[in-house]
Order: C-alpha cells, then sequence, then structure tokens
C-alpha cells in the first residue's frame, strides 16, 4: 500500500466515523422538549431542532421561515382535532389568502402580509390576545376589535354612508334581521336590529359570492331573506333573467350573474338613487321618474313599453288637490318622503310598485298584465280610488261595466274584467286624448265632454235602454249667455272642466256616483229616480241640483205647486209622483219628455195658449189644483198688448207675454196666466222657498208677480186698476169693457 | 463507480480489494444519511377521492368494505374493498342517521357502524349497509357542551369508548342500557389527562390507544382503567410528534400514528418504541402525505390513510422496509 492508498483510506474510515458518531447523537433522547412546547406548537420554526441545531430530520426538512399562521398550520388544530373549522373556515369560498389585497386597497400596517405581500390567516388573526371588547365567539384571535364590523371596514373602505354613498344602508334599521340568516351565520350589531358588515357577509365559511350568508345569485335570496315582499317580480317583466337576459349592470354583470335584485340594485357602489344599478341621465332632475325611464325607453330594455300618448300626469303633489293616498310618494331625487313633506310628488312608483307581480293569474298571462300596480287583491280599482276616493263609488253601480257590460272593450281591447271598472272609460297611460278616455268618442260635437257618455248610451250602444232624446235639458249652451250663473261644472271643446264652459251632461251627473245623498248607495244596477240616477246633487226630495242654475224656479219648493205637499199621488206623464220625480219634475220632465215646451212633464189642460194650458192641467176640475180654478181665467185676447220695458226679468214689473203656440216669450201678445203669475215663488217680495203649509193665498202672495204702480194694467184700466186686479178672476166684478177702453 | 475505480487500476489486488470494500462501506454510509430512519414501505394500491370534503377518519369491515367519514358534508361514505363506491350513510340534520360535522368511526365484529356525531353530541350506530339502529347521548361535562370525536367499540358490540375532545375526557358507555358507565381523565398532561384527545384505537378489546393532541403523545390505557404506556413526544425526530391525528394498530400489534403537520404515518412497537415511518418505495424515502389524520391496518395488512386536505383515502400494502 503505498501512502496515497493510506491516505485515500484513512479518509474513508474518518468519514465512516464521522458519521456514525453524528448518527448516534441524532438518536439521543430530545433536550427536554417541552421547554419551548407551548410556544413551539405553532411557531413551528422555534423548534430546537430548527432553531438551535439548525438543521432537518429523518422525517421533515430543516424549517428556515416562519409558518406560525399560515393555513396549514392553523388547519393543523381547526381541522376539528382541536377546534373544528372544518366547516365554517374551510369549505368553500371564504376571505382569500395567498393573495395581495386588490390594487389600491390601503392594508393598516397593523394587519401584516407575508414576505410576498399576500394575505394570510395571520394578517387578520394572531394567537397572541386582542385588543378586542367583544366575546370570544365574535372577535377572538383577530387583531383588531370587530365590534359592528369595525375591523371590516378598516381596509373595505367606501363601503359606508348608506345609499347617499350608493350603499346599502348599515346601522339600525327598522327591519328584523331574519332568524333564517341569523341561522345561517349572519351577525347582528350590538344594538338590536343593527346591520353591520357581517349581516350580510360572512368572513369564512360561505359558499357563496362575496361571502355571503345566502345566495345571491340568480334568485337572489340573500335580498329575499329581509325584503322578502320584493320578491313578487319573480318571473315577472321586471325579472330581466326572464326578459333581458343578456343585458348587463353597471358593473357588467348579466341577471343571472348579479342575481335578479342586482340587475337593478348595486348594494355597493351603486348610483345613489334607489341604489340604481343601471345608467341614469347625468343631469336627472327627477331621479324618481327617470330611474324608469332608464329602461323603459327606445334604446333601453323595454321600448315596447313606452309612455306613448296621454298619461295621467305626474310630479304633482297630492297633498295639494286634497288627496291623502296609502300610497308612496318620492321627493325628484327619487326618495321616498313624508307624504306630508313640501317635496312630495306623486310619480310612476306613487302607482306602481316594480317589485310587485300581481295576482297569480295576471302573472300567467302573456304578456303579464299586472303593470305592477300597487293594488289590494289584483283590483286597480282599489288603487285608483286611493286618490279618486268619490269616483271609487261607481263600483257596483250601472256604470260597474264589468256587470252592466261585461263584454264591452276600450280602446286596448281590453274588458272591464281586464282594464277594471276604470279602466273601461280611462286610460291611465297611452290615450289618445289629453281627458285620457278609453273610448273612441263619436266627435259630432265641437263640445266633447258628453260624448263619452254618448260612447254608451247611443242605439246599440251598452246604454241603448239610456239613451237621450229628443225633449230633453239642452246641452253645450253657455249659461252665462243667459244669464244663469252656476256651481256645476261646465265643460270646454276639450271636455276639460272650464269656469266658462258650457252645459254637459257632466255638469248635473256625476258618472261616478249613483246616489248623491248616500254614497254607500250604488243603485245595483236598479231603475232610478229623482234622488239618484248618477246626478251630481240632490233634485228630490229638494230641487238642490235644479236650483243651482235656476235658483229663483227653486222657490217653487214648499209652496203649494210644490205637489210633494198639495198632491203626493200626483203622477207626471212618465207615472212618477212628485217623490219620484222630485218637485221640478212633476211638472219638467229632463230627458225624453212628451213636450218640447218647457220640457212640459203633464198632460195639457184647456186653453188657448200653450202657457195657459200648462197651468190648466191642473186647475181644472179634475186636476189636483182643482180647488183653485178661476172662475175667469181668460183675457180678452187680439188685444195686442205690449210690454216692452216691462219684458226684463228680474224687475219689479216685469210682465213677460207669452207665444200662445210655443211659449216663447213675445213683447205683443196675450196675457197669459204666467204674466200675473210666476209659478216658482208664492210670494214676490220674499225670495224664499214656501212654507210648506197649503195655505190660502192672499193678494199680496199667491204665486203673483210683484205688483208696482207700473203694472201693465194700468195702460188699459188706468191707475184704478191697482185696485181692481184682484177680481180678475171673479166674473161678478167684472165689467165687459175695461175702465180706460169706455 | 467507474470513475473511482479508475485511480485505482494501478494497485496491486489486495490494495484493490481494501479499496473496494472502503469505496463500497462509504457509499453505505452516504445511503444511510439520506434514510437515516427504519422504512415501512408502503406500496400504493389506490385513492378514493370521491366527492369527499376534508373526511376524517376510516375504518374497514372484516368483509372489506371500506367506511370513510366525510364529516362537512354529514355522511359517510362506503366503498367495496377496491374502491368502488357502495352506499352513502346519513345526511346533514339532526334527527336519526343524520349528522353534524362527525370525526371519527369504529366498526365491531358483526359489522355494525359507530360514528361519532360530534356536533351532534351522540354516537349513532347503523348497520353494515348503512340502516340506522340508535343513537345514543353523549352527556355534557358540567355544562359544557360534549364534543364526540372518535367512537373505538369492542368486537362484541356491548360498550364502546368515547373520546370527549372539547372536555379532554375518555368515557364508557354500555350500548345495551345506552348508558355512561364511567369517565375517565381531565385536562392536563400527566397519565391519564389529556389535551384534546381525539381520534383511538380498541387493540383486542383491551388496549385502548388515544391520540393526544396537544400533549403531542398517544396515550395508551387498558379497558380496566389502567394506564399502559405513553407512545411519541414533543419534537420533530422520528419517534416524535407535532400534530398527531389518527392511531391505528395491526394484527401485530404494531401502531401507525398520523401526524398531519409533518405528514408522515409513524411505526411504534408495542412497547411504545419508535419502529420505523411509513416509506416510499418508489422514492425510497419517507413517505409524505398532505394532512394525513385518520388511519386503518386490516388483516391483510393495507393501509388506509385519510388526507383531510386533499380530500382522499389513500390504499397502501405494507412491506417491511430494510
Amino acid at each position: 500500500m503505498n501512502r496515497s492508498s493510506v491516505c485515500i483510506l484513512s479518509l474513508i474510515f474518518s468519514t465512516i466515523l464521522l458519521y456514525h458518531t453524528s448518527t448516534l447523537a441524532d438518536q439521543a433522547p430530545p433536550r427536554n422538549p417541552n421547554s419551548a412546547k407551548e410556544c413551539a406548537i405553532c411557531h413551528y420554526r422555534w423548534i430546537d431542532t430548527f432553531f438551535i441545531d439548525g438543521k432537518g430530520t429523518d422525517l421533515v426538512p430543516y424549517q428556515a421561515t416562519r409558518v406560525v399562521a399560515e393555513p396549514e398550520m392553523c388547519f393543523s388544530c381547526h381541522d376539528g382535532s382541536v377546534v373544528d373549522s372544518r366547516g365554517k373556515v374551510y369549505n368553500d369560498h371564504r376571505h382569500p389568502i395567498n393573495k395581495p389585497p386588490p390594487p389600491g386597497m390601503e392594508i393598516p400596517a397593523i394587519f401584516p402580509l407575508d414576505d410576498k405581500g399576500n394575505m394570510q390567516c395571520f394578517t387578520c388573526h394572531t394567537a397572541h390576545g386582542v385588543s378586542s371588547e367583544m366575546g370570544i365567539e365574535r372577535a377572538v384571535f383577530i387583531r383588531a376589535s370587530n365590534n359592528n364590523s369595525s375591523m371590516c371596514m378598516m381596509c373595505h373602505k367606501g363601503k359606508d354612508g348608506g345609499p347617499a354613498a350608493g350603499n346599502h344602508p348599515i346601522g339600525t334599521i327598522k327591519r328584523t334581521i331574519p332568524e333564517k340568516m341569523l341561522g345561517r351565520g349572519s351577525v347582528e350589531g350590538t344594538d338590536k336590529k343593527q346591520l353591520i358588515c357581517q349581516t350580510c357577509h360572512t368572513v369564512h365559511g360561505s359558499p357563496y359570492d362575496n361571502f355571503l350568508v345566502d345566495n345571491n345569485r340568480d334568485s337572489a335570496q340573500l335580498c329575499l331573506d329581509c325584503h322578502g315582499e320584493k320578491g313578487g317580480l319573480m318571473n315577472t317583466g321586471h325579472d330581466l333573467r326572464r326578459t333581458a337576459a343578456g343585458a348587463k349592470n353597471s358593473k357588467g354583470q348579466t341577471p343571472e350573474q348579479s342575481g335578479v335584485c342586482g340587475a337593478c340594485h348595486l348594494v355597493h357602489g351603486a348610483k345613489k338613487a334607489a341604489l340604481w344599478a343601471r345608467d341614469l341621465p347625468a343631469n336627472s332632475k327627477n331621479m324618481s321618474q327617470d330611474i324608469c325611464i332608464s329602461c323603459h325607453n327606445r334604446q333601453g330594455l323595454a321600448p315596447e313599453k313606452l309612455l306613448n300618448g296621454y298619461a295621467h300626469p305626474v310630479n304633482i303633489s297630492l297633498k295639494d288637490k286634497g288627496m291623502k293616498p296609502d300610497l308612496p310618494v318620492y321627493d325628484l331625487k327619487g326618495k321616498r318622503v313624508p307624504f306630508q313633506s313640501k317635496e312630495a310628488l306623486f310619480t310612476c312608483l306613487t302607482c306602481h310598485d316594480p317589485h310587485q307581480g300581481g295576482t297569480g293569474g295576471q302573472a300567467k298571462m302573456t304578456p303579464p298584465r299586472s303593470s305592477f300596480l300597487r293594488v289590494e287583491g289584483g283590483q286597480p280599482e282599489r288603487l285608483c280610488r286611493q286618490c279618486h276616493v268619490q269616483q271609487a263609488r261607481i263600483a257596483g253601480s250601472d256604470h260597474d261595466l264589468r256587470s252592466t257590460g261585461p263584454t264591452t272593450k276600450n280602446d286596448k281591447g281590453q274588458s272591464p274584467l281586464e282594464s277594471d271598472v276604470c279602466g273601461v272609460c280611462h286610460l291611465v297611460h297611452g290615450a289618445q286624448t289629453e281627458n285620457l278616455w278609453a273610448r273612441k268618442v263619436p266627435g259630432k260635437s265641437v263640445y266633447t265632454a258628453q260624448e263619452l257618455c254618448l260612447t254608451c248610451h247611443k242605439s246599440k250602444g251598452e246604454a241603448a235602454k239610456k239613451v237621450i232624446g229628443g225633449h230633453s235639458h239642452p246641452l253645450d249652451i253657455d249659461p252665462a249667455k243667459k244669464g244663469i250663473s252656476t256651481k256645476l261644472p261646465l265643460y270646454n271643446k276639450q271636455g276639460k272642466k272650464a269656469g266658462n264652459g258650457v252645459i254637459a251632461c257632466l255638469t248635473c251627473h256625476d258618472p261616478h256616483q249613483w246616489n248623491p245623498q248616500k254614497p254607500g248607495d250604488h243603485g245595483g244596477n236598479t231603475e232610478g229616480n229623482a234622488e239618484n240616477s248618477f246626478l251630481r246633487l240632490e233634485v228630490a226630495p229638494r230641487p238642490v241640483l235644479c236650483g243651482n242654475c235656476h235658483g229663483t224656479k227653486a222657490y217653487v219648493e214648499k209652496t203649494d205647486h210644490d205637489l210633494s205637499i198639495t198632491a203626493p199621488t200626483a203622477k207626471n206623464i212618465l207615472g212618477q209622483t212628485p217623490a219620484e220625480s222630485g218637485v221640478c219634475g212633476v211638472c219638467h220632465i229632463i230627458h225624453n219628455g212628451k213636450n218640447k215646451v218647457r220640457l212640459w212633464g203633464r198632460d195639457y189642460g184647456i186653453g188657448k195658449g200653450v202657457m195657459d194650458r200648462m197651468c190648466n192641467s191642473c186647475h181644472s176640475e179634475a186636476g189636483s189644483g182643482g180647488s183653485k180654478v178661476p172662475k175667469v181665467s181668460t183675457h180678452p185676447e187680439k188685444q195686442l198688448i205690449a210690454n216692452p220695458g216691462r219684458n226684463i226679468k228680474g224687475k219689479p214689473n216685469y210682465f213677460p207675454l207669452f207665444n200662445n203656440a210655443t211659449g216663447a216669450y213675445v213683447t205683443v201678445g196675450d196675457i197669459a196666466c204666467a204674466s200675473c203669475h210666476d209659478v216658482h215663488q208664492w210670494d214676490p217680495k220674499k225670495a224664499l222657498k214656501g212654507p210648506g203649509t197649503n195655505s190660502e193665498g192672499r193678494v199680496v202672495n199667491s204665486f203673483l208677480r210683484m205688483q208696482t204702480y207700473n203694472m201693465i194694467c194700468k195702460d188699459c184700466h188706468g191707475l184704478d186698476s191697482l185696485f181692481r186686479f184682484k177680481y180678475y178672476h171673479d166674473s161678478k166684478q167684472r165689467k165687459s169693457q175695461p175702465a180706460t177702453i169706455k | 463507480m467507474f470513475v473511482w475505480h479508475a485511480p485505482l487500476l494501478g494497485c496491486s489486488r489486495w490494495q484493490r480489494s481494501i479499496s473496494f470494500v472502503a469505496i463500497c462501506l462509504w457509499l453505505i454510509a452516504s445511503t444511510s444519511t439520506a434514510h437515516g430512519v427504519e422504512l415501512t414501505m408502503a406500496r400504493h394500491l389506490f385513492d378514493i377521492k370521491d366527492t369527499f370534503n376534508q373526511p376524517s377518519d376510516v375504518a374497514v369491515a372484516k368483509n372489506g368494505t371500506i367506511y370513510v367519514v366525510d364529516g362537512v358534508k354529514g355522511r359517510v361514505q362506503a366503498f367495496s374493498s377496491s374502491g368502488s363506491y357502495l352506499f352513502t350513510i346519513g345526511r346533514p340534520g339532526t334527527g336519526p342517521g343524520e349528522f353534524a360535522f362527525p370525526l371519527g368511526m369504529d366498526i365491531d365484529e358483526s359489522g355494525r357502524v359507530y360514528v361519532a356525531d360530534s356536533r351532534n353530541h351522540r354516537v349513532q350506530i347503523f348497520t353494515a349497509k348503512g340502516d340506522f339502529i340508535s343513537e345514543i347521548p353523549v352527556p355534557d361535562n358540567n355544562g359544557n357542551k360534549a364534543d364526540p370525536t372518535d367512537v373505538a367499540v369492542d368486537d362484541s358490540g356491548k360498550w364502546f369508548f368515547v373520546a370527549d375532545n372539547n372536555n379532554h375526557r375518555i368515557l364508557k358507555f354500555d350500548i345495551g342500557s345506552k348508558k355512561l358507565v364511567n369517565s375517565y381523565g381531565k385536562p392536563g398532561a400527566e397519565k391519564w389527562e389529556f389535551r384534546y384527545p381525539f381520534l383511538m384505537h380498541l387493540y383486542h378489546n383491551k388496549d385502548l390507544y388515544i391520540v393526544d393532541v396537544i400533549n403531542t403523545r398517544v396515550q395508551v390505557v387498558n379497558t380496566d382503567g389502567k394506564f399502559v404506556t405513553l407512545i411519541g413526544g414533543w419534537g420533530v425526530e422520528k419517534g416524535q410528534f407535532f400534530r398527531p391525528k389518527g392511531v391505528t394498530v395491526d394484527k401485530n400489534g404494531l401502531a401507525y400514528v398520523s401526524d398531519s403537520y409533518m405528514g408522515v404515518v409513524q411505526l411504534f412497537n408495542i412497547t411504545g418504541t419508535f419502529n420505523s415511518v411509513i416509506g416510499d418505495p418508489v422514492s425510497g424515502g419517507v413517505r409524505k402525505f398532505t394532512t394525513p389524520v385518520g388511519l386503518f391496518v386490516d388483516d391483510s395488512m393495507r393501509l388506509y390513510v385519510v388526507e383531510m386536505l386533499p380530500g382522499r383515502l389513500s390504499v397502501f400494502s405494507l412491506d417491511k422496509a430494510q
């Protein structure tokens, strides 16, 4: 063996010896292995073998870096062997780890990242106690107090501030956080009903997007957990999954991705009004309306639902109109405000609840017919009547075509059952005329107000039995031109109420109310009379309606000419008693009378002139005025009596003359009963209704016109006629010739 | 080898022989450095991944049926000995036959399945085919809810032990009467004291092996309540534990203990001394697992290892390493 070979062998054996020495040392019992165990149980790097000896073992490699709170270390206890976090922390979605924070997110120094700048468990958690006042069940091992999610917001800034900042409200809310959510891990704030980040988000254990405690994609269950009343829009036209599946919200999400609610509302980063998730005009002046228009426009998602034609007015103050609906009102920013607020306006959302699906039957229609109205029991009239209280009295009356004209169709082809009672005559949207009528009008009159009535009240119309024929009260006349003032509504050519308008059907009739004195009386499809018949004011027993225009005529009430007092069983030509016809209707038939003159409603009596024949229809032996038949009732005819100067109504010396055939006022003619008598006023000096008793008259009343020194009698009979006229009806007192003609 | 032989070409035959032996010894020494621990080679047979979510324990019936506790999904999955899916026991819930995050299980001689239904604070018993038989509530401990993480049943199915993890105690129940027979242990680090007892194995109806997680040991007691021995200890050397989780004992009395953080399965002699570590015959080194938890060795010496985070049951054939 040469020297070199010996050297080589020595080296080999030395190496073997050193190896075995080292192996024996390794096999020796550990040196007080528990001395640092309580720390090294997590601080793996601090195990003596690594930290002191600086080596690995047969089982594990040398640990050079700290791994104290990396996910694997945490899981080594949180796998159920010490704490069971399998379901909550290590199941499906959780707050990201092994990733850097999102760009732009500022992480406070209190939350350490790992050497690569990634978030780890230890970013939020530490095993070494926390400055938290909260219980172990909520905050243990986190680095800062998360009281009311305050720790969440240290990184996630800009998520508070509520709708004014484009975020869902946090803090104390009106709603109770549902048990369903709490059962899924939702957390309430320190106050009852206090909504915090963790009410909707759970950092660990959520299988859903954004660590939400419930699924919010597709059917948006999380939103509906609290906002269950909004679920009515499912499968309606406002469920964009159904009607615009490809449309994207302002975050670029489809309805399926965002969830049905997220298609229109964002919980964070939304437009401020209604947390709106879709485009809005940059300088919107009416956010409440623009929200709707953001889809309901020609380029929008709902171009087929545009507001064409005339529509119900919006942006009006209901309070100013004296309406008190139990409906929401909004300000121009789209915020719901109290009804009494000065900013409170009627808007689209007042009538429409975009989340309301309507009745089951409506929802099944294609397209759905609910129109998202805020209705009770699926009946739109219940909505209309919130404001139009008086008009709602139409329900159940003859004008409720659901029962009296079920096959009628409005302009949209809807039957009364589809359009409901109001929609038969009125279109809230898409009307062709400003008055929102839902029926095509004949257009025969320049005054259209009555023409809506005539769409039904015509031959072969739904109300063919109630067609207005000849010998009826005149229409389209301006009462002012006849010296008549009235508080009844008049209508202009556009069919709108106007103080200088003309008389229309609607002047006397309120088509929405059967009985003006009994709002609850809907008629029940019975024949009407002077108390009801959709009259605007009562005609019987008091002539309030007629008296509104014919004020002086209404003094007939309670006089001997009020047959409800003196002849209650007498009947007019329609067979109506005074109780049925009213005091006016005893003598005048407003519609479809037999006689043109004065719309006379009784059979004529004897006499040459029509005016006298009207009087004598009662003042005859068989008439109801049989006890008041003058022995002499005629003045000599063809005396060419002229009354110029005495033919002005209202003057004390008024002395009308009449055409014998037509009853028209003339200035030269014969004296008629009505020349001396005003049949509507008992006492010429008392512009009042009568006493209500069948009393005997005297020279100062007895329906005589005003007696003055200038009465027409003196023209022929001289001044003494002023004292002799009372003998006019007494043949014994009369002479063959007038005093002045002798 | 060729490189090392070249300088010796000019030496005598004796010199060359001496040199060759020396080189071989050096090479042996180098190999022992790389594998300085006894290995029990585990030849991989197959994996069952199914759709587990953090499975925790495994037990194998005499007929070869493999049961895996898939606790997060509130169920126990049954597979054939070849790994084919057979049936599911239970679903999430609180009713009979339903589970709330179960963790451990055992099977008696007749094949009945016992499941520690942890958050329902009970043990449920099923037939081998998964039909619900009964439930035995695990009582509170002075107002603290029971946290049964494992059950170890005697072969005859007359009684079982329960590891009450959070209460640091071992409970013995009579199955017939469903009554608690005895309670052992308290918090601490001495004999018969525990810090989070977790999975267990009952060997030959006599010795109960209890993984004492934070005490980083396996405590062996007998069914008479007497302490037997401790296995392992704190550390990362062979024979030591950092996070012991599962334990099983094969028919020869060797105990297998998984360490979920170190990712190894170590074997211990019946006296508690270190025996070996599961090795990988392919790499020739220590076989590394990812979060190994529940273990089982059947009579045919197949090793079943549940890996929790990967959601996998791996099946191996065991061969003793050099």
